[in-house]
């Protein structure tokens, strides 16, 4: 018995937005706005607005291409990747300010657990500044660095995913991807060592 | 050359970062970063999507509208009866500065020679 090959949900309402019904766009919109966010914020760091912005033209951008994707990768990795270019462009346009780093979180993050950790309201404080001093890590780096980051790190991508959609081969990701660690590591530790 | 092994020294530890129980309070404490900044997806799909849904609407209206020979017309009428009125008044006035002129060669060619006539 020959087994069931697994439907694409997102290919058939790809062919839905090709065939003229723009109503289809809605479900991949709703699906995957919140992860082209996070790689977003992720690649512009400190520029909320540019970012808010961002999202939707990728998405602005992604159906006006879509008569061009013809479905070898899938939909999420192409996505990706006009974020990803759209991001590179608006990095073009206007470098990145880089914004001094707390030294505080990072301790803060290496600090075992207090016995008063258990309050729901502080935690989520927490994960929001780590979250936003992440952000101002990953600006210390390069563009190429910082999006392979992302995508592995944030966005659990594989190798091969990271490959298709950044245009490069999986070997090179592994190597960059060590790179991006490496630097990640050594702007964490001079964060340390600038303080007095 | 320092630099260098410093670079080597760092570039060691990363490789470290694949291994669950790495040992590096370095790695350990981004790995925690990432981890919540993971649980941080903000759910903005149904506001994208009011957002762009109306340029949508239109993308697709220009792009799957069935040709119109009258919004053709419309828009290319006044360039096209421009170039075809420019064209018109080059060729009249050739037309007129070569009235006047000699025989054309054709027509002098066929005329018999002058001893003959």
């Amino acid at each position: 018995m020959i087994p069931a090959l697994p439907i694409d949900e997102d290919a058939l309402w790809v062919e839905r937005c090709k065939a003229g019904n723009p109503d289809a766009f809605e479900p991949l919109v709703k699906k995957f706005a919140g992860r082209i966010e996070r790689l977003v914020r992720g690649i512009l760091g400190d520029r909320r607005l540019e970012a808010e912005d961002a999202v939707q033209d990728v998405f602005i951008k992604a159906y006006t291409a879509l008569p061009k994707f013809r479905g070898d990768a899938k939909f999420s990795t192409w996505l990706y990747r006009i974020a990803v270019n759209h991001c590179r462009d608006i990095i073009r346009r206007s470098p990145p300010v880089s914004v001094p780093l707390d030294e505080n979180l990072l301790a803060a993050e290496e600090a075992p657990e207090t016995e008063e950790a258990g309050s729901e309201e502080k935690q989520v404080r927490a994960e929001a500044e780590s979250s936003r001093q992440l952000q101002k890590l990953l600006g210390e780096l390069k563009e190429s660095h910082r999006s392979i980051l992302v995508m592995r790190e944030l966005e659990g991508m594989s190798y091969d995913e990271i490959g298709k959609a950044l245009g490069i081969l999986p070997g090179t990701v592994r190597s960059r991807l060590n790179r991006a660690r490496a630097k990640l590591l050594r702007a964490a530790e001079n964060i340390r060592s600038e303080k007095p | 050359m320092n630099r260098w092994k410093d670079w080597r020294q760092w570039s060691k530890k990363a490789r470290a970062w694949d291994f669950p129980d790495a040992g590096d309070p370095k790695i350990a404490s981004l790995k925690g970063m990432f981890k919540s900044a993971r649980r941080d997806a903000p759910d903005i799909g149904a506001e994208v999507w009011r957002n762009i849904r109306p340029r949508l609407q239109s993308l697709s209206q220009s792009s799957l509208a069935p040709i119109s020979l009258w919004n053709a017309l419309a828009a290319t009428g006044p360039r096209f009866a421009m170039a075809a009125a420019c064209t018109l008044l080059i060729m009249a006035g050739a037309f007129m500065s070569r009235a006047g002129d000699a025989p054309r060669i054709e027509t002098a060619a066929l005329s018999p020679p002058p001893r003959y006539s």
